[in-house]
């Protein structure tokens, strides 16, 4: 019954078995009753359709190389992402370890099970991600015409890498420092993690474009250190006419680095499992000095009068203090949000690196700051443990939209607030010789304010009140990349209205079109809201 | 059966059981009670495998918890005070699990599981075809209760089992712990029901702040403490104030 790794086959059969179901039936998740998955199957169109647009590349491109190593980044970042988020959800389940902490399951026979969850649905965004390119990889100049079979191969061998890595690292962070230090670090490791992804998405092609494609390798041979040029590899050494003793070596190092972290990651460290619902079980008692500082933060929230007349009504306060605390220190919400906000962090290392002389970057990150209150506000909705959000509907509310303005606003202060004069700052700086371009910014800012009221209108906003699910990040992502669009069509209508000289107008009407959407936005949620809690 | 030598366990500064030593014999009901925060969770989670205790030991059929965690755990069976099972799966998909993470044979398991659905008055169309997010409180208590024994355990730990259950099921449940016990299983019964625990548990053992503050027959700590009832000792021992005034105290305040 039991391998000589220690896996128990028919404990990792009933376990895959019921993570399956868990993670494909259709039902209601959390109390506002959304459904689950059922934009899976968009987000993986989505992603293919973006598959495709990159695989078009394939035939103007004369390096099978640079081909691959440009879609085993972006591979590395969506699948990434993606291990990352869907490994916080399954492998951390406090209420995992209630159910399964006591049941006579080892350590590999769990991490292997819960490792393979985490590899299906990752496998599926890959293989989204990766059908164009597959498809048309051997359109490349010097790529073979097997191309697509070792790609799909490079691509599933990347993918075992990724998630190995993701359960390895969880492991050794859960193994070394115990489980009071774990939920800290994991949260700074997730952050730090995530962060590095976006980055190296953004910025390594940008790297990659300016180099000579052929002379890469030689002028660049760091490249080596990252673990996507080694996937890059196995393409050209077994698919395109390039291949050489150089390519062949970096292959190596991939299968290797793959072998070597799943064996480490589900073998070598059985204690995974244990010490995960250890982590999850145990009480972490905050020490009194902790304690003190937190209860007398929380107090000062509600002594200072200018929170009264922001926020009049007592509900609307009551939410507000309640999302400030999540967003300091739900670790969950501080990973999404970092996820969803590090190109706050990317945009102004562009600017650095493209020498941008138009001024577009600068002015665009501030227009950005327009989809941050959505993603903000989309993650409070989510939690962990969405039934505490019950109290919501027990509780006299006498106006329900006060539930969603209480995390509008704490959004504001606490992450669009930040995030505005970090963004303004780096466009001052960028348009320093060029001081009358930040006029352009301007709209950019009076947007936030009605931008922040779209939530309000999807659904019953009731925070923390839905299950976090797979791919619902996606979701999310794709959302906010939906609504970039119309923000992009005024901040470009504004750019031409300062070209011919009526910014001022544009500027003003602006505003005008900001303040009447967020009258208007504002009684609509109100309606809205009204029905939602007396439903 | 169960052997503590100075079980101790330590959340940072925080003592949660200190030093306790206990001995349970094999077929014996034992009441574990103690107020909130007293530290009765958290060394049913030592028993069970789920925490390792910062020193002393846990022994249950002679094998240390902390050593072999793997082997105790075949013995064992609990039902957890919060009631956790995987919502998405049907009644009969999670004793499905339970039974094969048991290594309960296959042929057995449908015969198992009925035998508990019929014995609850779970019907078998419901178990199968209902996820667990849509069972009352009390049925999903069933199945808690019998995914704790379904594989036979020779010990059984309960933390507030009869959350959710009618009064019918909580006498039938009380009725099968007590006949449990005199086929030999040994029971640890860990509740905030007094009353309960007083009819049905041959020995009880009472903690508070990390430590055992009683362990005897309940005729015996009647005797001790001059009380009349378990309620009575269970106050005398664990609370320092006249709790009748301050309830009455409380209830004035909420009048004004």
């Amino acid at each position: 019954m039991t391998s000589a790794g220690g896996v128990d086959r028919r404990q990792l059969k009933a376990l895959l078995r019921a993570y399956f179901v868990l993670s494909t039936r259709s039902m209601p998740v959390g109390i506002t009753g959304a459904k689950r998955v059922r934009t899976l199957p968009f987000i993986l169109f989505i992603y293919g359709l973006l598959g495709f647009v990159i695989g078009a590349m394939a035939p103007m491109l004369d390096s099978t190389f640079l081909f691959a190593l440009f879609v085993h980044m972006m591979t590395f970042f969506v699948v990434g992402t993606m291990a990352l988020n869907e490994a916080a959800e399954v492998l951390f389940n406090a209420r995992d370890a209630d159910i399964l902490g006591f049941r006579p399951v080892n350590g590999p026979t769990l991490v292997l099970a819960k490792g393979l969850t985490i590899l299906g649905f990752c496998g599926l965004m890959a293989v989204a991600v990766n059908l164009g390119p597959t498809i048309l990889g051997f359109l490349c100049k010097d790529a073979r015409g097997w191309f697509a079979p070792v790609h799909f191969l490079s691509v599933a061998i990347e993918t075992v890498f990724l998630c190995a890595t993701v359960v390895c690292s969880y492991g050794l962070i859960a193994r070394f420092l115990g489980p009071e230090r774990f939920q800290r670090l994991v949260t700074a490791a997730q952050i730090l993690s995530t962060l590095m992804l976006v980055v190296g998405f953004q910025v390594l092609p940008r790297i990659a474009s300016k180099m000579d494609a052929h002379g890469f390798l030689e002028t660049t041979p760091l490249v080596w250190a990252l673990p996507m040029t080694w996937f890059a590899a196995i393409d050209v050494a077994l698919a395109s006419t390039s291949a050489s003793t150089v390519y062949a070596v970096g292959a190596a190092a991939g299968v290797t680095a793959t072998l070597l972290l799943a064996w480490i990651g589900v073998l070598r460290l059985p204690a995974n499992a244990a010490v995960e619902s250890r982590a999850s079980a145990a009480p972490v008692t905050p020490a009194p000095a902790r304690k003190a500082e937190l209860t007398e933060r929380s107090s000062g929230w509600s002594r200072w009068r200018l929170w009264t007349v922001w926020m009049p009504d007592v509900t609307e306060r009551a939410v507000f203090r309640l999302c400030v605390t999540y967003l300091l220190r739900d670790r969950a919400l501080k990973v999404r949000l970092a996820a969803g906000l590090a190109y706050f962090i990317v945009f102004p290392l562009l600017i650095l690196i493209n020498e941008d002389h138009t001024g577009i970057m600068p002015v665009m990150l501030v227009w950005m700051l327009g989809i941050v209150p959505l993603s903000a506000i989309e993650m409070m909705r989510l939690s962990s443990t969405p039934e505490g959000a019950e109290l919501f509907l027990f509780a006299p509310v006498a106006e329900p939209a006060a539930l969603f303005h209480g995390a509008r606003k704490a959004a504001l202060v606490c992450v669009v607030f930040p995030l505005a004069v970090w963004s303004v700052t780096i466009a001052t700086w960028a348009l320093r010789e060029t001081p009358e371009k930040l006029l352009v910014v301007l709209p950019g800012l009076f947007l936030i304010a009605p931008m922040s009221l779209v939530p309000g209108l999807r659904g019953d906003f009731v925070p923390f009140s839905q299950a976090v699910r797979s791919g619902e990040r996606a979701a999310q992502v794709l959302a906010v990349f939906l609504t970039m669009v119309p923000m992009g069509i005024v901040a470009v209508g504004v750019f031409l209205a300062q070209k011919f000289g009526f910014v001022h107008v544009a500027i003003g009407g602006v505003l005008v079109v900001a303040a009447a959407l967020h009258f208007g936005l504002s009684k609509w949620v109100r309606t809205r809201s009204s029905k939602a809690l007396r439903r | 059966m169960i052997r503590l030598n100075q079980l101790t366990k330590r959340f940072g500064a925080f003592e949660a059981v200190r030093g306790i030593d206990l001995e349970i014999p094999a077929g014996q009901l034992v009441g574990l009670l103690g107020p909130n925060g007293a530290g009765k969770s958290t060394t049913l989670k030592m028993l069970t495998g789920t925490l390792v205790p910062t020193s002393g030991t846990a022994e249950i059929a002679g094998i240390d918890v902390a050593r072999d965690p793997l082997a105790v755990k075949k013995l064992l069976g609990y039902v957890p005070e919060t009631g956790a099972v995987f919502e998405a799966l049907t009644g009969r998909e999670y004793l499905e699990l339970v039974a094969a993470l048991h290594h309960i044979p296959e042929r057995e398991v449908d015969e198992r599981i009925e035998r508990f659905l019929t014995f609850f008055d779970l019907s078998t169309a419901e178990a199968r075809s209902k996820p667990l997010s849509t069972f009352s409180k009390g049925m999903r208590q069933k199945i808690v209760i019998t995914a704790a024994l379904l594989h036979n355990p020779q010990v059984v730990f309960f933390d507030e089992p009869l959350n959710g259950l009618d009064a019918n099921a909580a006498l039938l449940f009380k009725t099968l712990v007590t006949s449990l016990a005199k086929e030999g299983k040994t029971v640890v019964w860990c509740s905030h029901i007094l009353d309960v625990v007083e009819k049905i548990c041959e020995r009880v053992v009472i903690v508070n702040q990390g430590r055992v503050l009683e362990d005897g027959t309940v005729p015996a700590i009647l005797e001790r403490h001059h009380a009349t009832s378990l309620e009575q000792a269970f106050n005398q021992l664990t609370s320092t104030e006249n709790l009748h005034q301050r309830a009455e105290d409380m209830a004035r305040t909420l009048s004004q």
